[in-house]
């Protein structure tokens, strides 16, 4: 149990509780203030659906929404995510193992082949899904601007660029 | 029956001949007129779903019970010899398991010339020692209290400078000695001096180009378990079976000991072709402490320590008559592969091969600098002397006063000439035509040629230019290459075959050719690559080979479960074999439709015993050679007041042979296209002029293109499936998109301003210094 | 990244004592900064002090014609705030050049400002170089590309921010409460301090003092231009970059103006001889040409940075032009 905290407690630098929502679901995790957000959902709640790549705020393959908000996980730490709203990109899929159901955006990445090795592609998704809750229609300039903060090494940015439209599309019902 | 013949092998610009097993191949390729279903279809990746959900579990995902976490200690010097190292404070930390240095980690060699842990570091970021710990937070807890005290010697990071005879030596003992990595590979051909006189115009330029990493997402790393004494890794690879025999070699293990795995892995681009230091460093930690370890490296060891491409200077000469015919190509490179290892790429592979002349002399050079070891990236070599080559022949057009495609065209090369052959097929000028009709050449306005006045004004401030580059590349693949098809009772199959999917869309391609040959859906077919336990051997997937070697292998291997089945359907409705085909999963009697049977019933029929086929890659043609071709054209707009160079278009028209899928081949071509813009615009390792140092080895400072940064890609893909390669008639497409684009990019800006740079990366710095030399 | 304690203080005066009683200790905002030095180990604080669950220290308001903005406000609501877009469109100009989507969600206003060079020496955790209390300054004898052209020496930063120029150009002050609980403002331009003055530190604040909002005058209707070069086309610092801002009369003379540079200097640089060079003339072709060239008057570049002159000029050039409309 975590004792109510007074606001001007010092915490740490050992392993102290932290709670936050994960997915829609509550979780308590155990971690050192320097632990980020990223290396939380990675190897406490073993969700490695979140890539760390630059662990620098450089790359966007940590995207994560917090509290509905695109950020990097890597320049977040976990401590600060108390009682705050995390989505990865687990949060996306249907939740029968069989026959996961494919959120409009990956169904349309796959669609367009908006990805080559993949490991950028969590993060992209993410960034895609902010994006279209914030503009449910971009044009192709908004589109290369709202994903800006992810790079794709593999060179999918074409095809990425063409997922997002039609995940919009989709999802505006005009599909 | 198997047999050994001799076969020649291309690869990366090396051609060697090999004494190859060869077992039946009596396959006749796929014909431009054969129909398809699944072949040559835009169809997504079978494991899309997989890498959309976040479920495709990567090396760097791999969590096995009780694993440690290993973290490597690195040389902040470019050249030291290690006075002493102190453990003692790392080991007292609570969790720290174990740490290896050059002391205890036993006496394995490497480069030839080094060791796993060398008590000499050549380079900063060389490794010095290992912690696994617990967890990845206190191994990188131990790593700032190993006190290592360093006897710091002089250092070379330049090219130039370490080819002078005062440089510091690198390896003082090594032949040829001056820090020369190998005596100089020279190529003539002809009479250089009978060329030379015979030139009306010549050409005479040095070109550079920098130092460009990988930048895999994935960084390298393996995880490892031992049970008993048997060794599994997990490793980010794009040769499994390379690595399963560095690993035997390195410590001692017989093959049959080691398992391999990639199935899913975050991009290599050539950089992770070989054993690292980090699997075996794992694999000994793994077996002192009897726990599986986990290394991975982090992004600043990915820059220091995991492979570039070289930096290189090109000194080219070309001479030709007034109508543009060469009469001699002369060119001599110097590159390095940094502090260890041979290098021996071919930066001067495109001056002997891509245009005709009678006449031709190249020299490569390399010298060992205090720098991170090069590796294979992408067209290692074709890259840095293509960007030489084609900015010389614009340079020469221009001299000429000639249009620079027709200068190509009249150059064109209908023979290989280094191999003295002739191709299976060649289809260039095509795609010049066809590249130059979509880019809108004839409307081009040239700069540089002095019949022409200005650069096109798309708006105040701004010019546009035009420029193209062809590329020459193998892709013709080669044995070794095996495959395996079962057919399950349920009417599925199961096709093996240890190859990888760097993210190129292999597992996808080759369902589609198994599919194809075996007249069954897509769904029912489940491939497996990337395990060296379950899966036959395959080639490594570098230098474009993946699809003309495994491609038909598979191929062979599904014809040869097809037959058996067919042959068990023949007898089951009483008919010759040959009569029977097989579509939709229905077997039919060509000469009596009514007669049919299903693949599902022969397969619940037969049950349990099992129709095995399997498929070998057959030798590659001994009087042709099999080689790619293509010209990219690029479209720039240049500010011309602040030297901003922006790729608007690049048009990307290649001959490939026949298309398996147009949807996973046009991704291949718009990132080649886009990581040599990354190249051409922004991409450049540098070093610190006075340590030594690498100081920008992270993304903020070593830039890769974002989304404003790429251009729009138009890929055509010209000429008929090429059937004397292979029995799928498709050849490889990994290298050459990235090959030419470089150099279209700078043949563009020179077309826009008027100035010919002669450097990469095109930097505002070096688009400002042109502009005003212009003025 | 070392261990350190966190916390997260309800109020400004609750920071401001954690921040007293801890020497080594430091305030986090949007944390990409700070977090990016701790992870390279430039700096190992004891004490994280995270602004999150402070009230009030976020939002925009206008008063009496002039903007607040609260030293917390992310920086993506610079970008398309309404008031910000008609107060102070210069700002919000700048806000859309800061680095990515993700890091303007993150990132605040204060933060930006505040944060620290990202000269390669100093991020370096190998380099113990004279910002961060070594001796020498490592770029004179690097590789000095992207260092000071403009008011370097002994260090050779630039500073990296797009918004403290703009907000330098606008004539802002940092309202700040100190460890006794006073507050005082701060107009910009004394905010910064030069490496002449202290090579350690890029602005006046002491330990312990915490800015809490921003003010500026209101420039609705004034001509303006954020204009930024850089290697990449996005996600990049500036090479250089340009925050102009012109009052025209209906002579078409210019009545005031204001020059400021980013990405050359180790401050915020007021071109303010420039900016004067208009005043009372027409923003015709001789008066750009005469307050280009007077922008980087006085400029010493190193060895490899003499082009970030040239092109400062150009960018300088073109900010003009597009005051005056081009």
């Amino acid at each position: 149990m975590i004792e109510s905290m007074k606001s001007d407690a010092i915490r740490g630098p050992g392993r102290v509780p932290v709670r936050l929502k994960v997915n829609d679901r509550e979780v308590e995790l155990s971690v050192e203030p320097r632990t980020t957000l990223l290396d939380a959902l990675r190897q406490e709640l073993n969700l490695t659906g979140t890539k760390r790549v630059c662990d620098s705020g450089a790359c966007g393959a940590c995207t994560v929404l917090l509290d509905g908000e695109a950020v990097y996980s890597c320049m977040t730490l976990a401590i600060t995510c108390e009682g705050r709203s995390v989505e990865t990109i687990e949060s996306l899929t249907g939740s029968s193992a069989d026959a996961p159901a494919l959120h409009p955006i990956q169904e349309a990445f796959i669609a367009e082949d908006g990805y080559q090795c993949g490991f950028c592609t969590p993060g992209q998704i993410m960034a895609a899904k902010s994006l279209l809750a914030r503009n449910a229609a971009p044009s192709h300039e908004e589109i290369r601007r709202g994903m800006s903060g992810n790079l794709c090494r593999c060179g999918a940015y074409q095809k990425i660029f063409a997922a997002v439209g039609r995940a919009a599309h989709e999802m505006s019902g005009e599909g | 029956m198997a047999k050994l013949v001799k076969t020649k092998v291309e690869f990366e610009g090396h051609i060697r001949e090999e004494e190859v097993v060869v077992e039946r191949d009596d396959l006749t390729a796929w014909s431009a007129a054969s129909p398809m279903t699944h072949v040559g279809e835009p169809r997504p990746r079978i494991d899309g779903p997989a890498r959309v959900t976040g479920a495709a579990e990567y090396t760097s995902d791999v969590r096995l019970p009780r694993m440690l976490w290993g973290v490597v200690k690195r040389s902040p010097h470019p050249h030291a010899r290690i006075r002493a190292i102190d453990t003692s404070p790392a080991r007292a930390l609570p969790g720290v398991v174990d740490i290896l240095t050059h002391e205890n980690c036993g006496d394995i060699s490497w480069y030839d010339e080094s060791r796993l842990l060398d008590s000499t570091v050549r380079y900063h970021g060389e490794e010095v020692a290992c912690i696994v710990a617990e967890d990845e937070q206190t191994a990188l807890d131990a790593l700032d209290l190993i006190a290592v005290e360093y006897e710091v010697l002089h250092h070379v990071v330049d090219i130039e400078a370490a080819a002078e005879p005062t440089a510091p030596q690198i390896h003082p003992g090594l032949k040829p000695g001056g820090n020369r990595t190998a005596e100089p590979s020279t190529y003539l051909r002809g009479n250089m001096e009978q060329g030379i006189s015979e030139a009306d115009v010549t050409v005479a330029a040095s070109y550079r180009t920098p130092c460009a990493l990988h930048s895999s997402f994935e960084t390298h790393g393996s995880v490892v378990s031992w049970e008993a004494d048997e060794l599994t890794v997990w490793d980010s690879t794009q040769n499994i079976f390379g690595v399963r025999s560095g690993v035997a070699s390195k410590l001692g293990l017989p093959l049959a000991k080691v398992r391999v795995i990639s199935r899913y892995m975050g991009g290599g681009f050539g950089s992770k072709n070989d054993v690292g230091k980090y699997t075996i460093l794992a694999a000994i930690a793994s077996r002192r402490t009897g726990r599986p370890v986990r290394i991975m490296l982090s992004r600043e060891e990915e820059f220091l320590s995991a492979g570039h491409r070289p930096p290189a200077i090109v000194n080219v000469e070309l001479g030709a008559k007034r109508d543009g015919r060469l009469t001699f190509i002369r060119a001599r490179s110097l590159s390095t592969p940094g502090a260890h290892g041979r290098g021996g790429f071919q930066v001067c592979g495109p001056f002997r091969e891509y245009y005709q002349c009678d006449n031709v002399e190249t020299v490569q050079d390399a010298v060992y600098t205090n720098t991170g070891p090069a590796c294979a990236f992408r067209a290692p070599g074709y890259v840095e002397g293509t960007f030489a080559l084609e900015s010389a022949m614009d340079e020469l057009a221009g001299k000429l006063g000639m249009d620079p495609l027709e200068l190509r065209i009249r150059n064109h090369a209908e023979r290989n000439q280094p191999r003295d052959m002739p191709y299976s097929q060649k289809h260039l000028l095509e795609a010049y035509e066809q590249g130059a009709t979509a880019i809108g050449w004839k409307g081009r306005r040239d700069t540089a040629s002095p019949t022409a006045t200005g650069g096109r004004h798309a708006a105040s401030g701004t010019v546009r230019g035009i420029g193209m580059a062809s590329q020459g590349w193998g892709g013709g693949g080669s044995p070794p290459s095996y495959a395996l098809v079962r057919l399950n009772p349920d009417g599925t199959f199961d096709v093996m075959t240890g190859t990888h999917d760097l993210g190129t869309g292999t597992k996808t391609v080759m369902t589609q050719v198994a599919a194809e040959e075996l007249g069954v859906g897509m769904d029912r077919i489940r491939i497996t690559i990337g395990d060296t336990l379950t899966c036959p051997y395959s080639l490594l997937s570098a230098g474009s080979l993946t699809v003309p070697s495994v491609g038909p292998t598979v191929r062979a291997a599904a014809h040869d479960a097809k037959r058996q089945i067919l042959d068990i359907a023949g007898s089951l409705l009483d008919v010759d074999p040959g009569r029977l085909s097989v579509a939709d999963g229905v077997i039919s009697d060509s000469g009596d439709s009514s007669r049919t049977v299903s693949v599902d019933e022969i397969a619940a029929k037969i049950g349990n015993y099992m129709v095995i086929g399997k498929g070998a890659r057959g030798p590659n043609p001994s009087d042709v050679s099999v080689n790619t071709f293509g010209a990219q054209f690029a479209e720039v707009e240049v500010d011309t007041s602040t030297g901003e160079v922006r790729v608007l278009r690049v048009v990307a028209a290649h001959e490939l042979g026949r298309v398996l899928n147009p949807l996973t081949l046009s991704s291949q071509i718009e990132g080649g296209v886009f990581q040599a813009a990354g190249l051409a615009l922004m991409e450049e390792r540098v070093l610190d002029p006075a340590t030594g140092r690498f100081v920008n080895p992270n993304f903020s400072e070593y830039r890769l293109p974002t989304t404003f940064d790429v251009p729009k890609v138009e890929s055509l893909f010209v000429g008929p499936p090429d059937e004397q390669s292979n029995n799928t008639g498709a050849k490889g497409a990994g290298e050459p998109p990235i090959i030419p684009t470089a150099a279209a990019i700078a043949n563009a800006v020179s077309s826009a301003i008027g100035v010919r740079i002669r450097e990469l990366p095109l930097t505002r710095e070096r688009v400002l210094a042109a502009l005003k030399e212009r003025r | 990244m070392k261990r350190f304690s966190f916390a997260a203080p309800g109020s400004a005066r609750e920071a401001v004592r954690l921040l007293a009683e801890n020497e080594d200790a430091r305030l986090m905002a949007g944390g990409v900064d700070l977090g990016h030095e701790m992870k390279r180990g430039i700096r190992s604080p004891s004490l994280v002090v995270h602004l999150s669950r402070v009230a009030r220290l976020d939002g925009i308001t206008l008063n009496d014609g002039r903007l607040e903005i609260g030293a917390l406000t992310k920086i993506q609501a610079l970008e398309s705030n309404e008031v910000v877009l008609e107060h102070a469109p210069l700002l919000a100009a700048a806000a859309r050049e800061v680095a990515t989507p993700q890091l303007r969600a993150m990132g605040t206003v204060a933060g930006n400002i505040l944060q620290r060079p990202q000269c390669w020496y100093y991020r370096d955790p190998d380099s113990f170089c004279l910002r961060k209390g070594g001796k020498h300054c490592h770029a004179v004898a690097g590789d000095n590309r992207y260092h000071a052209i403009l008011g370097g020496g002994p260090c050779h930063i630039v500073c990296p921010s797009d918004l403290a120029p703009a907000l330098l150009a606008l004539g802002a002050s940092a309202v700040v409460t100190a460890p006794d609980e006073t507050e005082r403002t701060v107009p910009l331009s004394e905010l910064f301090v030069g490496p002449g003055v202290d090579p350690h530190n890029e602005h006046v604040l002491a330990h312990g003092e915490v800015v809490t909002r921003l003010v500026l005058p209101s420039s609705a209707g004034l001509a303006n231009a954020f204009l930024k070069a850089r290697e990449r086309t996005a996600w990049d610092f500036a090479l250089s970059s340009v925050s102009a801002l012109c009052d025209t009369g209906p002579d078409g003379a210019v009545r005031s103006a204001r020059l400021v540079l980013g990405g050359v200097a180790p401050n915020p640089w007021d071109a303010a001889e420039a900016a004067e060079s208009l005043v009372g003339r027409p923003l015709d072709d001789d008066a750009i040409g005469a307050a280009a060239a007077a922008s980087v008057r006085g400029a010493r570049p190193l060895r490899d940075n003499a082009y970030k002159v040239e092109l400062t000029q150009r960018l300088v050039t073109k900010a003009l032009e597009r005051l005056r409309g081009d």
